[in-house]
């Protein structure tokens, strides 16, 4: 087949509906963004190329200018429209990240929740705001685990120590048990 | 391992958290998402999974009203902003289509335009120019097309015949080129 002849006009608008559509090997197919069907529709890669880009590049405004000047006006307009997508963009996600910073905050131990938990009743709610207001209170929980572990350890192995190893232990679980709520 | 143990306020936390990130199970990651390249994030999974687990991110403002109202002027910062964003592509998608539909006025043959093309030199841009405004002259490059395929046919083969051919080729060239 013979190849095609074409003015540079043509050309010029090759070259700018390029980035906009999915390129002229595509017929310079185009679709519009639906907000709410985002999740789903773009995950297909055909509709992934269709969406085009949100941005003008200067250089496109310069061709333009040079070459297609009666189309300026609506170029201008869109990149008008994609410098206000841009500010309300950065607006949004300023607003966003503090949410996200302030949801973040209230997490206990950020490191770990991806993991399974359980929720913690009134009592130890209480427990836990009591402990976390009082910093001085961990250290002394702490050193109260501590002595009781030497302790623990310190009496001898045998029947006739049983009961008191029991008693410890005890203790011991529920100290720790503490521990494990306020950590 | 243990299961650990958090608080009523931090499971809410967790529910706000999860529409604005990727959710609780990728530590609640998120990235800034430029929306201007979009398509080209959208070629990239992993970008496009990180930047927010679903795109409703509108905040629920009742759910923060009981749980954090010191947070509920945010969440309405975020959920105009949001509306804002969503009226700015709309606008985008409105001037976009006219634009693009300028543009294609342009293109003389819409259904050619996958195939492979040369451009035209100001010469032949001019003469296609010319012709297209004189249909005479039209006519006239028709007639010469016709007198000389009978020429080519009267022509016995030999040297003559393919310098006539060659003159047959560039005329229609021409007038494929002035025809579109």
């Amino acid at each position: 087949m013979a190849i095609r002849s074409i003015t540079k006009k043509e050309e010029v608008v090759y070259k700018l509906l390029e980035p906009h559509s999915s390129g002229r090997q595509h017929n310079f197919d185009c679709e519009d963004f639906e907000w709410d069907e985002a999740r789903y529709k773009y995950r297909s890669w055909l509709r992934r190329r269709n969406l085009g880009s949100f941005y003008v590049a200067s250089k496109d405004l310069e061709l333009c200018k040079k070459e297609v000047p009666e189309l300026l006006p609506k170029l201008e307009a869109f990149a008008q429209a994609t410098q206000n997508l841009k500010k309300a963009q950065d607006q949004f996600e300023q607003y966003r990240w503090e949410l996200i910073k302030a949801g973040k905050s209230l997490c206990k131990d950020h490191r770990a929740v991806h993991r399974a938990y359980n929720l913690l009743t009134p009592q130890e709610e209480l427990l836990y705001a009591e402990y976390k207001a009082d910093p001085s209170k961990v250290q002394d929980l702490l050193s109260k685990i501590e002595t009781l572990t030497k302790e623990l350890d310190a009496v001898p192995k045998g029947r006739a120590n049983a009961q008191k190893r029991r008693e410890l232990n005890s203790e011991l679980d529920q100290l720790r048990k503490i521990y494990h709520i306020i950590l | 391992m243990a299961k650990r143990k958090i608080s009523k306020k931090e499971e809410l936390a967790y529910q706000l958290l999860e529409d604005q990130t990727q959710g609780r199970e990728k530590g609640f990651y998120w990235f800034k998402y430029d929306w201007g390249k979009i398509n080209e994030y959208h070629y990239s999974f992993n970008r496009y999974s990180v930047s927010c687990k679903n795109w409703h991110l509108t905040v629920d403002t009742r759910q923060v009203a009981n749980s954090f109202p010191e947070y509920l002027d945010l969440a309405n910062k975020l959920n105009d902003k949001l509306e804002l964003m969503k009226d700015t592509i709309d606008e985008i998608n409105r001037v976009r289509e006219q634009y693009l539909n300028a543009l294609k006025t342009h293109i003389k043959d819409y259904s050619k335009i996958h195939l492979a093309y040369e451009v035209l030199t100001d010469e032949e841009e001019k003469m296609i120019a010319e012709y297209q405004a004189d249909p005479a002259k039209m006519t006239d490059l028709l007639n010469k097309i016709e007198t000389l395929i009978k020429e080519i046919d009267a022509v016995p083969k030999g040297k003559s015949k393919k310098d006539l051919q060659a003159q047959l080729t560039q005329l229609q060239d021409l007038y494929n080129s002035v025809k579109g």
